[in-house]
């Protein structure tokens, strides 16, 4: 079942109009598509992606699979993406993700019951100054404890709609890809 | 005059040859026989003794050969043709994906020189110490895969 | 400084040394090189000290390190036995088609004026066309380098990293040295290419240490094994042993990616050939590397079949044994195969093909390389649909059917006998004229001409055809080849991928390499028009043969208004071979005119031709259930299944009294037939195919003829020897000779 609207073509295009092949637009577009199929690229959205700029299916697997940051399987409403990279391990991003997993009692990857908390290990965020550094939908939190993380995550429990799915977090201005 | 001499010694010698002769037979008398009475009784062969081949079993009883042919490709007379086919799970006959389904040797090209042995990366094909296998045609002298293995350890034997 | 930098002028400094020591030569190049290092100066004075202290200390090794062959070659001798690290024969037959296909490459850019550039390759000077990569220089020079991921018809990405060698070169004021990857470095003047040193030799050991820590090493039961480059590499190149004891990583073997292809990831070195091939070669992109890291693997999208007609081609350029054909699968190893060359029997377009055989069974079908036709691809339908011949249906002894109404097996002696009377019957009976012949477009020209022959001069009838659909015969105004070359191609009514699979290659090499318009249509209409005038002169329509006969001649005019190149083009491999061996009802071998030839062949046949124009397939037909022809001889053709009015044929099969069909299989026709005379496949003969284009190219035995059966050729022979004119044919080459004889001179038809 396509989801596309005209409206999100229209998006992808214009995005495709800012460079001289239109297959640059493809990581830019899976973001839309992204954002189009809550939070995660099913096939459909890759062959919707892929069909729309013109190019091979399987070429678009390959660059989404490769990309830790687009989301292969779905997703709950708040995406908690704790860093494990160096300067956050050592400053005890381990603590930080597994107390996480005994407070929403899910393992790293996985997506509680009730569909409100994906939580992953990820990668550098690029916050190693205030490490260690928590991504929720699109908000950076730096410096994180225990302590801060269960307030977060209460706060999140209690307004659900206040912060946004990373996928449907704004789109970058023009230009800032 | 000197020939004269030669002559009678060589007469002489002539004379003594076949005492002599009969000497070593009748000393030999005594001694242990080297040949023995064949189909009574068997020689044994020595440890590296390289005869009939045999291709051998793991101990779960799934062959050792896996089809790849380096026996065949090794084997300097081309006595050795092997076919080879996929493993399923419900016929499987070797580790891994592939195992031999025609596996002959002809015994009266070989020339017992061992190679396939050499080549063999699993050890599958391995020349013992069985030697009698006279034939009265060519055709019985092309051993097949059901000849050529050994028996399965894990299924008992109805004969 | 950058640590790189300083990295690569330190060992610019210890090579140069080496060479020194080796190469008086050279000295006074490499000892202002060296100063000019000196000169630069800016490095850390404690690493300078260092560095020359060990450099100066490698001076002084007694024993050099680098090869003695380097002596020589600074003298400009010639490469010595020991520089290449493997003979002419331990390079595969793929190898060796890469480095004819750079060669030439290289004289086509030289003909075409492109400026050369001076290069040495291990002290061996070679000149090779600017933007030359450096692999291909090396080539040129006969240097043996090491490589995976490249391939000379696709773009170099340097994947594998296998093809290091070391290149220096003036570059800022000096003369630096560095090892690359010479896939992806193109030549620049003065390049001095080093393959053996003892920098690269480590490096190259070094990569396929790498290659291999994953690779699962079940060469044995791999069917790649024995032709496998990366085996080939491995003796040649690599280390005896690996420092990696970890556990390899593990995916599902032999995983089925398609009817035809098997994956092992497990062998997989990500090289990325077939990749490429499915995205630059063949267009559909289908195969893709999935996931990163050591999790990387080839992939098709979300496990979707690889359906591309084009698929068995990966499998001939996987460098190890990842893709893997489940046709052949553990068929044969490479070493017990024969392999003889042929033209590929299923469509027009003439791929040359070598038919692999074991055991007397056509085991596999790899492309060869013509630069003319096929490059060196093979579509899916001529890799897999070839084994038809090995098929245990096939007809293996004469037919009759006997009194009770059905086939019954017969002795050839028998079945010939019975042709020849019945022959001799009817046209004393009913005059030469009751009889009516069906040609092949599947039989080779041998075995047409011969037929033809048969029918013209020992029965003595015209009524011979082989065409399926009403139409006449458009030659192709461009070669296969030519059509790469125009700017708009307009492709109409036909799955051009799969119908002409080469000729799609082609229009898809100009699409997407060469920036040309490509119209797809299912009709002649406005479109087609409106391209067509736009593109001019530089345009191409391609037209399938099954196209109605009204839209063919508007095409025609269309092409002959805007100056386009039309091709029509033919179905089957010898479609114009038939043609051309004279099956047809108004034409003689040669497509020669009755008027033209008719004088020629009386005096070389020895026998009188019959004058008039006979009937062509639509009126055999006709005639047949009409009672006036009153025996039908069908060789090698279905009319059955495949001729356009599928009703009418079986009405007529079905009326006409005596019906003899010379056949693989049991067809439909044959079925209907009155003796049934086994025939031999393509592979099993040998005998000429013309292709679309009309390119004359020779198929050859490569396997025993199954069963009884006997070349068409070989029967036709045989009944004329019963017809009363025993004919010395012994092979397919007298024929081949006597057919071209039996085309009069262009001369000779013009002083008529």
């Amino acid at each position: 079942m396509p989801r596309f609207t005209s409206e999100t073509k229209a998006r992808i295009d214009e995005i495709a109009g800012r460079y001289p092949d239109r297959r640059s637009a493809l990581l830019p577009a899976l973001w839309v598509a992204q954002e189009v199929y809550d939070g995660w690229l099913p096939e459909e959205a890759m062959q919707e992606v892929a069909d729309h700029l013109g190019m091979s299916r399987a070429e678009v697997e390959g660059v989404a699979s490769y990309y830790t940051m687009y989301n292969k399987e779905p997703v709950g409403r708040h995406h908690i993406e704790i860093c494990q990279n160096i300067s956050c391990m050592i400053l005890g991003s381990d603590d930080l993700i597994h107390h996480c997993e005994h407070r929403l009692g899910v393992g790293s990857g996985e997506t509680t019951d009730d569909g409100m908390f994906t939580l992953s290990r990820v990668e550098c965020l690029g916050a190693c100054s205030n490490a260690p550094a928590v991504q929720i939908g699109a908000t950076y939190h730096e410096n994180v404890t225990k302590e801060r993380l269960d307030t977060i995550i209460e706060q999140l429990k209690s307004a659900p709609s206040e912060v946004a799915h990373p996928a449907q977090a704004k789109m970058p201005e023009q230009g800032q890809f | 005059m000197s020939d004269f001499f030669e002559d009678v010694k060589q007469i002489a010698r002539e004379v003594v040859a076949p005492f002599k002769g009969l000497g070593i037979t009748f000393g030999q008398l005594g001694e242990r026989k080297t040949t023995i009475s064949f189909p009574d009784y068997r020689r044994v062969m020595g440890v590296r003794a390289r005869w009939r081949h045999v291709l051998n079993r793991y101990d779960n009883g799934l062959e050792k050969c896996i089809g790849c042919s380096l026996c065949a490709g090794a084997c300097p007379s081309n006595a050795i043709l092997v076919v080879a086919d996929e493993n399923t799970d419900e016929a499987r006959f070797s580790p891994g994906e592939r195992y031999a389904v025609r596996y002959e040797i002809n015994m009266i090209r070989c020339i017992y020189c061992g190679f396939c042995q050499e080549a063999c990366p699993t050890g599958a094909v391995e020349l013992k110490d069985v030697f009698e296998m006279a034939e009265s045609t060519r055709h019985d002298l092309i051993f097949t895969k059901e000849m050529l293995l050994v028996p399965d350890p894990n299924r008992e034997r109805v004969d | 400084m950058s640590e790189n930098d300083k990295n690569t002028e330190i060992h610019t400094a210890q090579t140069n040394t080496e060479e020194q020591a080796n190469a008086p030569k050279e000295s006074t190049d490499q000892q202002a090189a060296q100063q000019t290092i000196a000169e630069a100066g800016a490095m850390p004075a404690s690493a300078t000290t260092a560095q020359e202290a060990e450099a100066a200390g490698r001076v002084a090794d007694p024993q050099p390190t680098a090869p003695p062959v380097s002596s020589t070659q600074a003298d400009g001798g010639a490469r010595t036995v020991e520089d290449t690290p493997r003979s002419e024969r331990d390079r595969t037959p793929a190898e060796k088609a890469d480095a004819v296909k750079v060669q030439s490459d290289a004289e086509a850019a030289k003909a075409a004026g492109v400026e050369m550039t001076k290069v040495t390759v291990d002290g061996v000077e070679v000149e090779v066309p600017k933007g030359t990569l450096v692999i291909e220089a090396c080539f040129r020079a006969g240097a043996d380098v090491p490589y995976f991921c490249y391939h000379p018809r696709l773009t170099s990405i340097g994947a594998c990293r296998m093809c290091l060698v070391s290149v220096e070169l003036e570059m800022f004021g000096a003369r630096r040295e560095s090892i690359f990857t010479c896939c992806t470095v193109p030549v620049a003047e003065g390049m001095a290419i080093k393959t053996r040193t003892p920098e690269v030799k480590k490096a190259q050991n070094g990569m396929l240490e790498f290659l291999l820590a994953n690779h699962p090493l079940d060469c044995p039961i791999c069917d790649r094994g024995g032709e496998c480059p990366l085996q080939n590499m491995t003796v040649a190149y690599g280390p005896p042993t690996s420092r990696f004891i970890e556990e390899k990583r593990h995916f599902p073997k032999a995983y089925p990616i398609s009817d035809y292809v098997v994956l092992d990831r497990e062998r997989c070195i990500q090289c990325m050939r077939c990749t490429r091939f499915c995205e630059e070669i063949s267009g559909d992109g289908q195969l893709a590397l999935l996931n990163r890291g050591s999790s990387t693997e080839i992939g098709t999208f979300f496990g979707h079949d690889f359906t591309s007609n084009f698929s068995g081609n990966t499998i001939e350029i996987c460098p190890v044994g990842a893709l893997l054909s489940r046709t052949y699968r553990f068929a044969a190893r490479p070493w017990e195969i024969s392999s003889s060359d042929s033209i590929c029997s299923k469509c027009g377009n003439g791929c040359n093909v070598a038919l692999q055989t074991r055991l007397g069974e056509l085991v596999r079908v790899n492309g060869r390389t013509n630069e003319d036709v096929n490059e060196e691809w093979t579509c899916d339908r001529g890799k897999f649909g070839n084994y038809y011949v090995n098929d245990e249906s096939r007809l293996k002894h004469p037919l009759m059917r006997r009194a009770d109404g059905a086939l019954h097996p017969a002795s050839w002696d028998e079945a010939l006998a019975a042709v020849a009377e019945r022959i001799t019957r009817t046209k004393a009976e009913f005059g030469a004229d009751a009889i009516a012949g069906i040609g092949s477009t599947r039989c080779t020209v041998e075995d047409n001409y011969l037929f033809g022959k048969m029918l013209r001069a020992l029965v003595g009838t015209n009524n011979l055809d082989h065409r399926m659909l009403p139409h006449g015969f458009e030659p192709m105004q461009t070669t296969i080849a030519e059509i790469e070359h125009f700017k708009t191609i307009v492709s109409v009514g036909m799955k051009l991928d799969w119908d002409q699979p080469i000729v799609y290659l082609r229009v898809f090499k100009a699409y997407s390499k060469k920036g040309a318009n490509w119209i797809k249509a299912d009709v002649v209409d406005n479109t087609v028009t409106e391209a067509l005038r736009a593109g001019g002169a530089d345009a191409v329509l391609l037209l399938p043969h099954h196209l109605p006969q009204d839209q063919i001649d508007r095409a025609k005019k269309l092409c002959a208004s805007t100056g386009a190149k039309l091709n029509v083009l033919l179905p089957d491999c010898n479609s114009w071979g038939a043609a051309r061996a004279g099956i047809l009802p108004d034409r003689l071998p040669g497509l020669t005119a009755f008027r033209e030839g008719r004088a020629h062949l009386d005096s070389f046949w020895k026998t009188p031709l019959p004058t008039a124009s006979g009937l062509d397939s639509d009126g055999i037909f006709d005639a047949v259930s009409a009672g006036r022809v009153q025996m039908l001889y069908i060789m090698g053709s279905d009319p059955a299944t495949r001729f356009h009015d599928t009703e009418k044929a079986r009405r007529a099969l079905e009326a006409a009294p005596f019906v003899v069909v010379q056949e693989l299989f049991l067809t439909e026709t044959a079925k209907r037939a009155d003796i049934v005379l086994p025939a031999a496949s393509f592979a099993e003969k040998d005998g000429t195919f013309f292709n679309i284009e009309g390119r004359e190219q020779k198929i050859k035995q490569a396997m025993p003829v199954k069963g009884d059966a006997r070349p068409d050729w070989r029967i036709v022979a045989d009944l004329m020897g019963r017809l009363g004119t025993p004919v010395p044919y012994f092979s397919a080459r007298d024929i081949y000779r006597e057919y071209n004889r039996s085309i009069p001179k262009a001369e000779a038809v013009a002083a008529r």
